[in-house]
């Protein structure tokens, strides 16, 4: 078992997040392009990205758009991507795992903000995954994957939560191989499935916009294609 | 033989075989020729599906059923898109058997994507940023291809594109001439002013567009807009030969908002107007401001709303509105195809209190306010009135009927038909009316007859 946890810690944790910084990177820079591709093709190249930026940024920050509608919902999913971007990111274990790997660290959580945060996050995260199983709308529209995304950041949480604990339920080596697996798994998967919005919310909007912005021959093109001239009979 | 489909509006000649195939080639022909592709592949790869957006879809608070959120439409169409044409959707239908796109498919999307207004209200409350709009609009782009499209919007974009009239109204230039001379001898009798309707003037600075529709059934707007213009002296002219700023391209196809737009712009040059002035129309101002430069080869041409141009000439002193001829209280709905953009929300607002002492807003107004209920093109398909009057429009009946107002005002075709439609529904003690046919009451002609005065 001590092996297992070593290798998911060390060799396989590099593998992972090779995966995942290089997958997301390339859907980062794949998007880019795509817009760029799309703008050279537009026949109104005319944009208002400082408009466009400031829309994307409202969404970042607490304001208004966070509340303006299905408030509880809001609020809890708002919590939760804190929690989930913060305690992966800045807990001192996951540090230490990532100097260990790759050389180099960053300033750590303190302790109980971390254990606050992770708190706060498996509490959202339990509240979501009810959104989900309870709500005629919600339910209708998730998918297992919906489900499956939601259970295995709660386990990552859980497990995580009672790693370092005295008074842990599980037993410490299944809990910690437990956590890190999924760990792992959620890095792996991250440029692969919808968990992408991660990466490429920055770009949502923009693309969103510039997507109205059409190439001027694309409807005579079509017909060019479909019915052999430019200017088909309506 | 398949037994003969019901659909939920007319349409022409509908394909009753090889549906499936058929969709099928119209989406892979559109994605070679267009730019969906990358938005179909972005949207596919990020949607949460979180719904929040069903909280502030008024079609889905009034139907309360799962496939009227807006996610839910969208993900119909990034479903089949995924599994027609990407390569993980493939491999997954490999392994797992998936069954792919359905006659079942299409039948709801021919429902639902014609059920949703396109009023673009669920794209400001999606976290994410989905533009939801674009995917419906596509989603009847491919449908209108296959023929799927109701009739009465192919029949009025066919006279106005391929007609003898070139509008969408199929109102020959006779009868506009004779409407407009009408017109200005009404506007002589009340406003006690000769007026003109200049038809086909050359060198002109603005030349109007508005529905051709306007020319017909909303006479009060059309005086507001020529004594404003008048009493300014602003240089314009209507087009002999298209005048109708109708585009319900805008709505399903992105042949006809080309062809829509090329027309204006040839008409333009033809009378080598200066600058376009778009009437008391949402979807109109929308098509023009946001589209005419895709098709007109990078040129910029300035497009104006009368909105914007009768509060520049308020401001510069050019025209008064007696402020003690409107004493009724009024309220204001604003078109979903002006204000989605956070644009057009002040200029009519500073124009109504201006002349109008009591005003009142509705509950939700500006960017965020529901739609009439007859957006996207809806309210042109006369077989939908029951649906628009229960369903759609529901939620702006009741905020309506909150207001408590005498009349509301809306400067847009559309929304007047649907609004009117509404107060009739459900028998409300008030009226409609367009911004300029309250400005035809209160403007002060220099030359003309004081208000309240016969002579």
């Amino acid at each position: 078992m001590a092996q297992m946890i070593d290798f998911f810690m060390k060799p396989f944790f590099i593998f992972s997040v090779s995966v995942m910084i290089l997958g997301l990177l390339r859907l980062f820079i794949k998007t880019i392009i795509e817009i760029r591709r799309v703008i050279k093709t537009a026949g109104d190249k005319d944009f208002k990205y400082t408009k466009i930026f400031m829309a994307t940024l409202s969404w970042i920050i607490p304001g208004k758009n966070t509340v303006n509608t299905a408030v509880v919902y809001s609020i809890v999913s708002f919590v939760f991507h804190i929690g989930l971007i913060l305690v992966p990111v800045f807990l001192m274990e996951h540090i230490i795992i990532w100097k260990g790997a790759f050389g180099f660290g960053w300033p750590a959580l303190g302790k109980q903000a971390a254990d606050v945060l992770t708190v706060i996050t498996i509490l959202s995260g339990i509240i979501l995954l009810g959104y989900r199983l309870f709500s005629k709308q919600r339910r209708k529209l998730s998918s297992v994957h919906d489900y499956l995304f939601l259970i295995l950041i709660l386990v990552i949480f859980i497990s995580g939560y009672f790693l370092p604990k005295t008074y842990s339920p599980f037993n410490v080596q299944v809990n910690m191989l437990i956590h890190i697996v999924c760990g792992n798994l959620i890095l792996i998967i991250l440029p692969f499935t919808r968990l992408a919005h991660c990466i490429l919310y920055p770009l949502l909007r923009l693309a969103s916009a510039v997507a109205w912005h059409f190439p001027p021959n694309a409807g005579k093109e079509l017909n060019k294609l479909l019915y052999g001239e430019e200017n088909k009979k309506i | 033989m398949d037994k003969k489909r019901k659909y939920p509006y007319f349409i022409e000649n509908p394909l009753e075989h090889d549906r499936v195939r058929r969709f099928l080639d119209i989406f892979s022909a559109i994605l070679e020729t267009s730019n969906y592709r990358y938005i179909l592949d972005l949207y596919s790869r990020v949607t949460m599906k979180c719904s929040r957006c069903a909280s502030e879809c008024q079609i889905y608070q009034a139907t309360n059923d799962p496939k009227d959120i807006p996610c839910h439409r969208t993900s119909i169409l990034l479903k089949i898109y995924k599994r027609h044409f990407t390569l993980g959707g493939w491999l997954k239908a490999k392994f797992t058997g998936g069954s792919g796109l359905t006659e079942k498919d299409i039948d709801e999307m021919l429902e639902s994507y014609w059920n949703c207004t396109g009023c673009g209200r669920c794209v400001l409350y999606c976290p994410l940023g989905i533009d939801h709009r674009i995917i419906l609009r596509l989603g009847r782009y491919i449908l209108s291809e296959m023929g799927i499209v109701p009739k009465n919007l192919l029949v009025s974009t066919r006279e106005q594109l391929q007609g003898e009239t070139h509008n969408s109204s199929k109102v020959p230039l006779k009868a506009l001439q004779n409407t407009v001379e009408f017109l200005e001898e009404e506007i002589e009798e009340i406003k006690g002013v000769k007026v003109k309707y200049p038809i086909d003037v050359y060198d002109a600075e603005y030349i109007f567009f508005t529905p051709v529709s306007d020319y017909l059934v909303e006479p009060d707007t059309l005086m507001g807009i020529a004594c404003v213009l008048h009493e300014a002296n602003i240089s314009w002219t209507i087009g002999g030969t298209n005048c109708d700023g109708v585009n319900y391209g805008l709505f399903y196809s992105d042949s006809i908002l080309g062809d829509v737009n090329r027309s204006l712009i040839s008409e333009l040059r033809r009378l080598r107007a200066k600058k376009i002035l778009i009437g008391e129309c949402g979807h109109a101002y929308r098509a023009i401001k946001d589209f005419l430069p895709t098709y007109n080869d990078g040129e910029k041409i300035e497009v104006v709303s009368i909105m914007e141009l009768t509060l520049q000439l308020i401001e510069e002193g050019k025209i008064q509105l007696d402020k003690n001829v409107i004493k009724e209280k009024i309220t204001y709905h604003d078109p979903c195809n002006i204000v989605r953009q956070n644009r057009g929300i002040e200029e009519p607002r500073k124009i109504i209190r201006s002349f109008i002492n009591d005003f009142v807003e509705l509950k939700s107004h500006g960017q965020y306010g529901l739609c009439c209920g007859g957006g996207g093109g809806t309210v042109a398909v006369d077989e939908t009135n029951p649906y628009r009057m229960n369903v759609a429009g529901k939620m702006k009946a009741e905020e309506i009927k909150a207001s408590g107002a005498d009349i509301i005002i809306t400067p847009c075709a559309n929304c007047k038909k649907q609004i009117g439609e509404l107060i009739q529904f459900n028998k409300l003690p008030m009226r409609h009316a367009g911004l300029h046919d309250l400005i035809f009451e209160a403007i002060i002609m220099k030359d003309g007859k004081k208000h309240g005065t016969d002579d």
